[in-house]
Protein backbone atom coordinates (compact mmCIF):
# COMPACT_ATOMS: atom_id res chain seq x y z
CA UNK A 1 0.00 0.00 0.00
CA UNK A 2 1.29 3.15 -0.71
CA UNK A 3 1.59 6.02 2.03
CA UNK A 4 -1.54 7.98 2.43
CA UNK A 5 0.47 10.80 2.27
CA UNK A 6 0.29 11.63 -1.77
CA UNK A 7 1.26 14.76 -4.36
CA UNK A 8 -2.16 16.49 -4.22
CA UNK A 9 -1.29 16.53 -0.02
CA UNK A 10 2.21 17.69 -0.98
CA UNK A 11 0.47 20.85 -3.10
CA UNK A 12 -1.47 21.34 0.02
CA UNK A 13 1.74 21.90 1.74
CA UNK A 14 3.13 24.86 -0.52
CA UNK A 15 2.96 28.34 1.01
CA UNK A 16 0.33 30.69 -0.10
CA UNK A 17 2.63 32.92 -2.16
CA UNK A 18 3.23 28.97 -4.11
CA UNK A 19 -0.01 28.23 -4.46
CA UNK A 20 -0.77 31.80 -5.93
CA UNK A 21 1.93 32.15 -8.03
CA UNK A 22 0.60 28.54 -9.35
CA UNK A 23 -2.47 29.68 -10.17
CA UNK A 24 -1.18 32.76 -12.00
CA UNK A 25 1.28 30.62 -14.21
CA UNK A 26 -1.79 28.62 -14.95
CA UNK A 27 -3.98 31.65 -15.62
CA UNK A 28 -1.52 32.95 -18.18
CA UNK A 29 -0.30 30.34 -20.09
CA UNK A 30 -4.45 29.80 -20.64
CA UNK A 31 -4.96 33.27 -21.78
CA UNK A 32 -1.83 33.16 -23.95
CA UNK A 33 -3.34 30.27 -25.64
CA UNK A 34 -6.43 31.50 -26.24
CA UNK A 35 -4.88 34.82 -27.49
CA UNK A 36 -2.42 32.84 -29.86
CA UNK A 37 -5.14 30.86 -31.27
CA UNK A 38 -6.74 34.07 -32.32
CA UNK A 39 -3.94 36.09 -33.60
CA UNK A 40 -2.54 33.15 -35.75
CA UNK A 41 -5.62 32.39 -37.56
CA UNK A 42 -6.33 36.18 -38.24
CA UNK A 43 -2.56 37.00 -39.43
CA UNK A 44 -2.78 33.79 -41.79
CA UNK A 45 -6.42 34.59 -43.41
CA UNK A 46 -5.34 37.97 -43.47
CA UNK A 47 -1.60 37.23 -45.26
CA UNK A 48 -3.30 34.96 -47.50
CA UNK A 49 -6.30 38.03 -48.52
CA UNK A 50 -3.29 40.46 -49.42
CA UNK A 51 -1.36 37.78 -51.30
CA UNK A 52 -4.97 36.96 -53.25
CA UNK A 53 -6.46 40.29 -53.89
CA UNK A 54 -4.48 41.96 -56.43
CA UNK A 55 -5.37 38.51 -58.65
CA UNK A 56 -8.97 39.57 -58.67
CA UNK A 57 -8.09 42.81 -60.19
CA UNK A 58 -6.00 42.16 -63.16
CA UNK A 59 -5.52 39.39 -65.51
CA UNK A 60 -7.76 36.57 -67.06
CA UNK A 61 -11.30 36.92 -66.40
CA UNK A 62 -11.39 32.97 -65.25
CA UNK A 63 -8.00 34.20 -63.07
CA UNK A 64 -9.82 36.76 -61.87
CA UNK A 65 -12.95 34.75 -60.48
CA UNK A 66 -10.38 32.12 -59.14
CA UNK A 67 -8.99 34.74 -57.11
CA UNK A 68 -12.44 36.13 -56.01
CA UNK A 69 -13.88 32.50 -55.07
CA UNK A 70 -11.08 32.45 -53.19
CA UNK A 71 -11.26 35.83 -51.18
CA UNK A 72 -14.79 35.02 -50.48
CA UNK A 73 -13.62 31.39 -49.45
CA UNK A 74 -11.12 33.06 -46.77
CA UNK A 75 -14.25 35.35 -45.83
CA UNK A 76 -16.67 32.47 -45.09
CA UNK A 77 -13.75 30.59 -43.05
CA UNK A 78 -13.16 33.02 -41.18
CA UNK A 79 -17.09 33.70 -40.63
CA UNK A 80 -17.30 29.86 -39.44
CA UNK A 81 -14.22 29.85 -37.58
CA UNK A 82 -15.37 32.76 -35.43
CA UNK A 83 -19.17 32.04 -35.25
CA UNK A 84 -17.95 28.14 -34.17
CA UNK A 85 -15.64 30.03 -31.87
CA UNK A 86 -18.20 32.26 -30.14
CA UNK A 87 -19.30 29.10 -28.18
CA UNK A 88 -16.28 28.79 -26.84
CA UNK A 89 -15.20 31.85 -26.14
CA UNK A 90 -14.19 31.43 -22.94
CA UNK A 91 -11.51 28.24 -23.23
CA UNK A 92 -13.59 25.46 -20.86
CA UNK A 93 -17.66 25.26 -20.22
CA UNK A 94 -18.35 27.11 -16.93
CA UNK A 95 -17.42 25.00 -13.90
CA UNK A 96 -19.75 26.64 -11.57
CA UNK A 97 -22.58 25.21 -13.62
CA UNK A 98 -24.42 22.43 -12.15
CA UNK A 99 -22.89 19.33 -13.80
CA UNK A 100 -25.74 18.53 -15.77
CA UNK A 101 -26.02 21.93 -17.20
CA UNK A 102 -22.42 21.99 -18.04
CA UNK A 103 -22.47 18.46 -19.61
CA UNK A 104 -25.52 19.81 -22.04
CA UNK A 105 -23.22 23.31 -22.22
CA UNK A 106 -20.30 20.53 -23.66
CA UNK A 107 -22.98 18.73 -25.55
CA UNK A 108 -24.19 21.70 -27.34
CA UNK A 109 -19.95 22.38 -28.32
CA UNK A 110 -19.36 19.16 -29.24
CA UNK A 111 -22.01 18.56 -31.75
CA UNK A 112 -21.11 22.59 -32.95
CA UNK A 113 -17.62 21.14 -33.54
CA UNK A 114 -18.88 17.73 -35.30
CA UNK A 115 -21.05 19.57 -37.80
CA UNK A 116 -18.37 22.28 -38.44
CA UNK A 117 -15.90 19.49 -39.32
CA UNK A 118 -18.35 17.19 -41.38
CA UNK A 119 -19.09 20.13 -43.57
CA UNK A 120 -15.62 21.19 -44.20
CA UNK A 121 -15.87 19.83 -48.14
CA UNK A 122 -18.51 22.90 -48.69
CA UNK A 123 -17.16 26.02 -46.08
CA UNK A 124 -13.26 25.45 -46.61
CA UNK A 125 -12.29 22.60 -49.20
CA UNK A 126 -14.53 24.03 -52.25
CA UNK A 127 -14.06 27.50 -52.32
CA UNK A 128 -10.03 27.74 -51.57
CA UNK A 129 -9.12 24.62 -53.82
CA UNK A 130 -11.79 25.22 -56.32
CA UNK A 131 -11.11 28.97 -56.62
CA UNK A 132 -7.23 28.09 -56.49
CA UNK A 133 -7.94 25.61 -59.57
CA UNK A 134 -10.24 28.70 -61.46
CA UNK A 135 -7.06 31.08 -61.00
CA UNK A 136 -4.53 28.00 -61.61
CA UNK A 137 -6.59 27.59 -65.54
CA UNK A 138 -6.98 31.20 -65.63
CA UNK A 139 -3.53 32.11 -65.45
CA UNK A 140 -2.20 29.57 -67.91
CA UNK A 141 -5.12 29.45 -70.31
CA UNK A 142 -5.47 27.15 -72.66
CA UNK A 143 -1.72 26.90 -73.84
CA UNK A 144 -1.08 25.57 -70.06
CA UNK A 145 -3.71 22.72 -70.13
CA UNK A 146 -1.51 20.32 -68.77
CA UNK A 147 -0.25 22.40 -65.74
CA UNK A 148 -4.18 22.99 -64.96
CA UNK A 149 -4.75 19.36 -65.45
CA UNK A 150 -1.91 18.35 -62.79
CA UNK A 151 -2.88 21.17 -60.54
CA UNK A 152 -6.53 20.07 -60.38
CA UNK A 153 -5.04 16.75 -59.90
CA UNK A 154 -3.47 17.63 -56.92
CA UNK A 155 -6.05 19.99 -55.39
CA UNK A 156 -8.49 17.15 -55.69
CA UNK A 157 -5.87 14.96 -53.46
CA UNK A 158 -5.20 17.46 -50.97
CA UNK A 159 -9.00 18.11 -50.82
CA UNK A 160 -9.77 14.60 -50.36
CA UNK A 161 -6.93 14.83 -47.67
CA UNK A 162 -8.67 17.61 -46.03
CA UNK A 163 -12.08 16.08 -45.49
CA UNK A 164 -10.48 12.53 -44.77
CA UNK A 165 -8.59 14.10 -42.08
CA UNK A 166 -12.10 16.24 -40.75
CA UNK A 167 -13.75 13.05 -40.74
CA UNK A 168 -11.69 10.85 -38.56
CA UNK A 169 -11.20 13.36 -36.16
CA UNK A 170 -14.81 13.67 -35.72
CA UNK A 171 -15.02 9.11 -36.04
CA UNK A 172 -12.18 8.85 -33.51
CA UNK A 173 -12.43 12.26 -31.25
CA UNK A 174 -15.53 13.75 -30.84
CA UNK A 175 -17.96 11.05 -31.38
CA UNK A 176 -16.32 8.61 -28.57
CA UNK A 177 -16.37 12.68 -26.63
CA UNK A 178 -20.48 12.48 -27.57
CA UNK A 179 -20.87 9.41 -27.01
CA UNK A 180 -18.94 9.84 -22.92
CA UNK A 181 -21.39 13.06 -22.20
CA UNK A 182 -24.70 10.90 -23.35
CA UNK A 183 -24.07 8.01 -21.29
CA UNK A 184 -22.74 10.74 -18.66
CA UNK A 185 -26.29 12.51 -18.96
CA UNK A 186 -28.18 9.07 -19.03
CA UNK A 187 -26.45 7.97 -15.83
CA UNK A 188 -27.80 11.63 -13.81
CA UNK A 189 -31.48 11.08 -16.06
CA UNK A 190 -31.51 7.60 -14.73
CA UNK B 1 0.55 41.08 0.77
CA UNK B 2 -1.79 38.87 -0.85
CA UNK B 3 -5.47 41.18 -1.94
CA UNK B 4 -8.49 40.82 -1.04
CA UNK B 5 -9.25 38.10 -4.02
CA UNK B 6 -6.16 36.15 -3.48
CA UNK B 7 -6.88 36.01 0.28
CA UNK B 8 -10.19 34.79 -0.32
CA UNK B 9 -9.05 32.14 -2.61
CA UNK B 10 -6.48 30.81 -0.26
CA UNK B 11 -9.05 30.84 3.06
CA UNK B 12 -11.21 28.91 0.07
CA UNK B 13 -8.37 26.46 -0.99
CA UNK B 14 -7.49 25.80 3.15
CA UNK B 15 -10.82 25.49 4.35
CA UNK B 16 -11.78 22.41 1.06
CA UNK B 17 -8.61 20.97 1.37
CA UNK B 18 -9.93 17.74 2.68
CA UNK B 19 -12.68 17.80 0.29
CA UNK B 20 -10.47 18.53 -3.14
CA UNK B 21 -7.85 15.88 -1.69
CA UNK B 22 -10.91 13.61 -1.58
CA UNK B 23 -12.17 14.45 -4.90
CA UNK B 24 -8.50 13.96 -6.43
CA UNK B 25 -8.56 10.38 -5.11
CA UNK B 26 -11.66 9.34 -6.13
CA UNK B 27 -11.57 10.74 -9.92
CA UNK B 28 -7.63 10.18 -10.99
CA UNK B 29 -6.47 7.24 -10.68
CA UNK B 30 -2.37 7.80 -10.02
CA UNK B 31 -0.57 10.26 -8.18
CA UNK B 32 0.67 12.44 -11.25
CA UNK B 33 -2.92 12.17 -12.24
CA UNK B 34 -4.59 13.53 -9.16
CA UNK B 35 -1.56 16.41 -9.03
CA UNK B 36 -2.45 17.85 -12.32
CA UNK B 37 -6.41 17.62 -11.05
CA UNK B 38 -5.95 19.26 -7.57
CA UNK B 39 -3.89 22.17 -10.06
CA UNK B 40 -6.83 21.87 -12.32
CA UNK B 41 -9.16 22.35 -9.54
CA UNK B 42 -7.25 25.34 -7.99
CA UNK B 43 -6.98 26.99 -11.68
CA UNK B 44 -10.62 26.89 -11.93
CA UNK B 45 -11.39 28.17 -8.60
CA UNK B 46 -9.50 30.76 -9.04
CA UNK B 47 -11.05 31.16 -12.40
CA UNK B 48 -14.33 31.25 -11.18
CA UNK B 49 -13.98 32.93 -8.07
CA UNK B 50 -14.93 36.42 -9.15
CA UNK B 51 -18.07 35.40 -10.70
CA UNK B 52 -19.60 33.54 -7.67
CA UNK B 53 -22.33 35.48 -7.02
CA UNK B 54 -23.77 33.97 -3.39
CA UNK B 55 -26.52 31.90 -5.57
CA UNK B 56 -25.40 28.93 -4.14
CA UNK B 57 -23.51 28.11 -0.80
CA UNK B 58 -19.83 28.45 -1.34
CA UNK B 59 -19.97 24.64 -0.15
CA UNK B 60 -22.15 24.18 -3.22
CA UNK B 61 -20.07 25.95 -5.70
CA UNK B 62 -16.90 24.46 -4.70
CA UNK B 63 -18.83 20.83 -5.43
CA UNK B 64 -19.96 21.98 -8.83
CA UNK B 65 -16.70 23.55 -10.02
CA UNK B 66 -14.71 20.62 -8.20
CA UNK B 67 -16.90 17.87 -9.90
CA UNK B 68 -17.12 19.49 -12.91
CA UNK B 69 -13.39 19.75 -13.33
CA UNK B 70 -12.61 16.29 -12.45
CA UNK B 71 -15.55 14.93 -15.06
CA UNK B 72 -13.92 17.17 -17.89
CA UNK B 73 -10.12 15.99 -16.66
CA UNK B 74 -10.80 12.43 -16.35
CA UNK B 75 -12.17 12.37 -20.01
CA UNK B 76 -9.28 13.90 -21.29
CA UNK B 77 -6.54 12.35 -19.50
CA UNK B 78 -8.89 9.34 -19.93
CA UNK B 79 -7.67 7.90 -16.20
CA UNK B 80 -10.83 6.31 -15.43
CA UNK B 81 -10.07 3.33 -17.72
CA UNK B 82 -10.67 -0.29 -16.81
CA UNK B 83 -7.97 -1.30 -13.81
CA UNK B 84 -7.23 -4.55 -13.06
CA UNK B 85 -8.88 -5.82 -9.90
CA UNK B 86 -5.61 -5.62 -7.93
CA UNK B 87 -4.74 -2.38 -8.61
CA UNK B 88 -8.68 -1.18 -7.92
CA UNK B 89 -7.84 -2.17 -4.57
CA UNK B 90 -4.68 -1.01 -4.14
CA UNK B 91 -6.25 2.32 -4.74
CA UNK B 92 -9.26 2.40 -2.55
CA UNK B 93 -7.18 1.21 0.58
CA UNK B 94 -5.14 4.16 -0.04
CA UNK B 95 -7.83 6.52 -0.25
CA UNK B 96 -9.35 4.76 2.80
CA UNK B 97 -6.29 4.91 4.49
CA UNK B 98 -6.36 8.92 3.57
CA UNK B 99 -9.64 9.24 4.65
CA UNK B 100 -8.75 7.65 7.92
CA UNK B 101 -5.99 9.62 8.95
CA UNK B 102 -7.49 12.93 8.19
CA UNK B 103 -9.82 14.85 10.48
CA UNK B 104 -12.09 16.06 8.34
CA UNK B 105 -16.00 15.06 8.25
CA UNK B 106 -15.22 12.59 5.83
CA UNK B 107 -13.45 10.11 8.35
CA UNK B 108 -14.26 6.85 8.02
CA UNK B 109 -13.74 3.42 10.23
CA UNK B 110 -10.88 1.40 9.15
CA UNK B 111 -13.68 -1.10 7.82
CA UNK B 112 -13.74 1.92 4.65
CA UNK B 113 -11.11 -0.19 2.67
CA UNK B 114 -14.01 -2.44 0.85
CA UNK B 115 -16.55 -0.05 0.85
CA UNK B 116 -14.13 1.78 -1.53
CA UNK B 117 -13.65 -0.62 -3.56
CA UNK B 118 -17.19 -0.66 -4.22
CA UNK B 119 -18.02 2.61 -4.37
CA UNK B 120 -14.30 2.74 -7.16
CA UNK B 121 -17.28 0.38 -9.22
CA UNK B 122 -20.05 2.59 -9.45
CA UNK B 123 -20.54 5.03 -12.48
CA UNK B 124 -19.05 8.69 -12.27
CA UNK B 125 -22.55 10.49 -11.37
CA UNK B 126 -23.06 8.28 -8.59
CA UNK B 127 -19.59 8.14 -6.96
CA UNK B 128 -20.61 12.30 -7.01
CA UNK B 129 -23.32 11.39 -4.70
CA UNK B 130 -21.71 8.92 -2.60
CA UNK B 131 -18.65 11.71 -2.32
CA UNK B 132 -21.47 14.06 -0.93
CA UNK B 133 -22.94 11.91 1.27
CA UNK B 134 -19.92 10.99 3.29
CA UNK B 135 -19.53 14.55 3.64
CA UNK B 136 -22.53 15.20 5.36
CA UNK B 137 -24.28 17.18 2.44
CA UNK B 138 -27.91 17.73 2.34
CA UNK B 139 -30.39 16.35 -0.49
CA UNK B 140 -30.88 19.41 -1.39
CA UNK B 141 -27.10 20.59 -1.87
CA UNK B 142 -26.32 17.26 -3.86
CA UNK B 143 -29.29 17.89 -5.97
CA UNK B 144 -28.11 21.74 -6.56
CA UNK B 145 -24.72 20.45 -7.55
CA UNK B 146 -25.83 17.83 -10.08
CA UNK B 147 -28.45 19.40 -11.32
CA UNK B 148 -31.48 17.32 -10.40
CA UNK B 149 -34.52 16.95 -8.09
CA UNK B 150 -34.01 16.52 -4.40
CA UNK B 151 -36.33 13.48 -5.13
CA UNK B 152 -34.37 11.85 -7.82
CA UNK B 153 -31.23 12.66 -5.60
CA UNK B 154 -33.22 10.05 -3.07
CA UNK B 155 -34.66 7.83 -5.41
CA UNK B 156 -30.02 7.35 -6.82
CA UNK B 157 -29.44 7.43 -3.28
CA UNK B 158 -31.57 4.57 -2.06
CA UNK B 159 -30.34 2.54 -5.06
CA UNK B 160 -26.99 3.08 -4.67
CA UNK B 161 -26.89 2.00 -1.03
CA UNK B 162 -28.39 -1.17 -2.08
CA UNK B 163 -25.39 -1.80 -4.61
CA UNK B 164 -22.78 -1.18 -2.13
CA UNK B 165 -24.80 -3.01 0.12
CA UNK B 166 -24.98 -6.12 -2.31
CA UNK B 167 -21.24 -5.29 -3.27
CA UNK B 168 -19.95 -5.19 0.11
CA UNK B 169 -21.88 -8.84 1.11
CA UNK B 170 -19.90 -10.53 -1.91
CA UNK B 171 -16.21 -11.96 -0.61
CA UNK B 172 -14.09 -9.71 -0.64
CA UNK B 173 -11.71 -9.73 -3.97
Amino acid sequence: MKPASDTADELTRLTDEEILALVETRSQRFQRQIRFRDWRELIAGGIAAVMIAPAVLRGPLLARAGALTILAGIGLVAFRLFAARRLTASGDVDPALSVADALHVELDRVDAQISLLSGVAWWYVAPLLGGSVLLAAGSRGLAGWSYTLGYTIFAALLGWGIIALNHRAVRRTLQPKRKEIMALLAQIES
Amino acid sequence: MPTKHEQKFLTLVRENDGRLRHICRVYARDVEARKDLYQEIMFQLWRSLPSFGGASSIDTWVYRVALNTALTHARRRSVHVETPLEEEHVEAADLAASLDASDDPLDLSEQSERLYVAIDRLGDVDRMLVTMYLDQRSYHEMAEVIGISESHVGVKLHRIKKSLARSLAEEPV
